[in-house]
């Protein structure tokens, strides 16, 4: 299905039920094309369900989601075939993929600096992920899903693939949606969050936006804030600091913009404590 | 796609073609030697007996080892690794995935085993004696078009097994057990059924004429009348004197045994045939449901 000019990726009420329960549900949002979107949220919040149903993995239970042309998927174990060697990985992109582009995919696998003659099971975790975006990449798409792609890498490779994917995106102007734990890592480079829990969306939009509508509160200790605009608040015996959805500095209240981390922190942490 | 299947598959084709390729060779020597030796039927006995039993020994066996090596881990070692997750989110789409994967992989093995009983049919039809007749149950099995249909039907339960289960392991198990099974059911309840079979009767102690190499399906005693009269050999077996003046004092007057021709052998191959490949064709209808519903 495609959508409306400018979105690349559209949900509309999507849920997903499993035998277990709901997964996700009643899942909306709009993703403009060309964004760089971080999806955020704690484990079993419907991440990886959101993005099997994106690639259509799976098919939703309820509400639908519309995609702007191709999408490629890079799962969290990057899958890729263990005994094939780095050359044979890139001829099965290309003998699965009629609108496969080589000479990139080449020279993506290239500049990561992986020998092509080496087979896949003996690459390093960075080698591997550089070898499966190449791949994710080499058919052109206009959203590339990226589960966790960072999880399993040592600092150095993280910053790597993270400056190879972003170069790539900024080139090309392919939408990128990125799941990640470690929120420094989406921090510079995310203009879009999308914030899950417990299966439902929590905050959705462009980051700018979100920041400029939320503020970090602290005063003295008893100073009340409006509680429908309250996040999260810590309190201990002399100050309390509030994440409100405010613009406005409240009375008494010293008032700062929150950074991308403060922010879904707070969201992360009020929704844990809504569950307990 | 076609190119990444023979990849991941090749050890297997070539591993099949290969054990193909030495069977039809040893087997055109034997067609060449048996009909050296005959008509001296005894000599060819002699000769190729232990040969033929052997043969038909690995015959039934490899069916069902390419499913279990083969078709079993198809669908299942990708579930099981997470790849089938790459395959299905390429350009080609699941349908074509799928289909490919099991037209190639399956289509080489069919094909090899096909070619090797009908080899097979051929090299040992002049020895067909040996193991009394081509249409006796593991003769018939182990030869002609229904080799390629068992292989076919072996691979197909392993891969659909595979996408049911997602484990190797499991599919492997349920291959054999299903095969088996299988196997065992067509030649004792199905088979005997293609065909009316001829009923061949004779004085009790008297020689019934019957083609050696038919396959006899039933045999049983009548009194005058001809009903029907059970009979064991051993309820004579502790009467003094002679076993054909005990059974006549039973009242025992004729034996019967109902039996396939030899000249029904081909007839036999077309219709097993043809089931093995309904059969097929029910169990992939049902890997594709797995296909919509557990490949995710």
């Amino acid at each position: 299905m495609s959508t409306e000019a400018g979105i690349a990726l559209a949900a509309t009420g999507l849920g997903k039920r499993y035998r277990r329960g709901w997964a996700l549900r009643d899942c909306t949002f709009e993703l403009p094309m060309g964004s760089i979107c971080a999806l955020v949220g704690p484990n079993g919040a419907g991440k990886s369900t959101l993005m099997r149903l994106v690639t259509g993995l799976i098919t939703p239970t309820e509400g639908d989601v519309r995609v702007n042309q191709k999408v490629a998927f890079l799962a969290q174990d990057k899958p890729l075939y263990r005994r094939f060697t780095v050359a044979e990985m890139l001829r099965a992109g290309a003998s699965m993929n009629p609108d496969w582009d080589d000479t990139y995919a080449k020279q993506l696998v290239e500049e990561a600096g992986v020998p092509l003659g080496a087979r896949i099971g003996t690459l390093s975790g960075g080698q591997r992920t550089r070898v499966a975006l190449a791949i994710a990449l080499g058919r052109r798409p206009e959203l590339i899903m990226l589960d966790e792609p960072l999880a399993d890498l040592d600092p150095l490779a993280r910053d790597e693939v993270m400056r190879a994917l972003l170069a790539e995106a900024a080139g090309t102007g392919t939408t990128v949606v990125l799941s990640s734990h470690v929120l420094t890592d989406l921090e510079e480079t995310c203009d879009h969050l999308l914030l899950l829990a417990d299966g439902g969306v929590r905050l959705a939009g462009p980051v700018e936006d979100l920041l400029a509508q939320h503020r970090i509160l602290t005063g003295p200790a008893g100073l009340t804030v409006p509680a429908e605009s309250v996040v999260d608040s810590r309190t201990t015996a002399r100050q309390a600091t509030v994440l409100a959805r405010t613009a406005s500095a409240e009375a008494g209240w010293e008032a700062a913009q929150p950074t991308l981390e403060e922010l879904t922190l707070a969201y992360l942490r009020a929704s844990k404590g809504e569950a307990a | 796609m076609i190119w990444v299947t023979w990849r991941q598959q090749r050890v297997q084709i070539l591993a099949t073609a290969l054990l193909v390729v030495v069977a039809v060779v040893a087997l055109v020597f034997v067609h060449a030697d048996v009909v050296s030796l005959l008509p001296d039927r005894a000599a060819v006995s002699e000769k190729y007996g232990d040969f033929l039993q052997y043969y038909v020994f690995v015959m039934l066996v490899l069916p069902v080892l390419l499913g279990m090596f083969s078709g079993a881990p198809l669908f299942a070692r990708e579930i099981e690794q997470g790849t089938h997750v790459f395959g299905l989110s390429q350009s080609i789409g699941r349908a074509r995935w799928v289909v490919t994967k099991l037209a190639v992989a399956g289509g080489a093995l069919t094909l090899s085993m096909f070619t090797l009983g009908l080899v097979a049919a051929w090299a040992l039809a002049p020895a067909g004696f040996v193991l009394s007749g081509r249409l006796n149950e593991t003769n018939f099995e182990t030869q002609g078009l229904v080799v390629g249909g068992y292989a076919l039907v072996a691979f197909v339960i392993g891969a659909v097994a595979g996408l049911f289960l997602r484990n190797t392991l499991a599919a492997m198990v349920v291959t054999l057990v299903v095969y088996v099974a299988l196997v065992f059911t067509v030649a004792n309840e199905v088979r005997p059924h293609y065909a009316e079979p001829v009923l061949f009767t004779g004085p009790v102690g008297g020689h019934v004429a019957i083609d050696p190499e038919s396959w006899v399906t039933e045999y049983g005693y009548q009194d005058a009348n001809g009903k029907e009269l059970p009979y064991s050999y051993l309820d004579c077996a502790r009467q003094p004197g002679d076993q054909v003046a005990c059974m006549r004092a039973k009242g025992i007057a004729t034996a019967y045994s109902a039996a396939h021709l030899p000249s029904q052998f081909w007839r036999f191959q077309f219709t097993e045939l043809a089931l093995l490949l309904v059969l097929a064709g029910g169990v992939l209808a049902a890997g594709g449901q797995a296909a919509r519903r557990r490949l995710t």
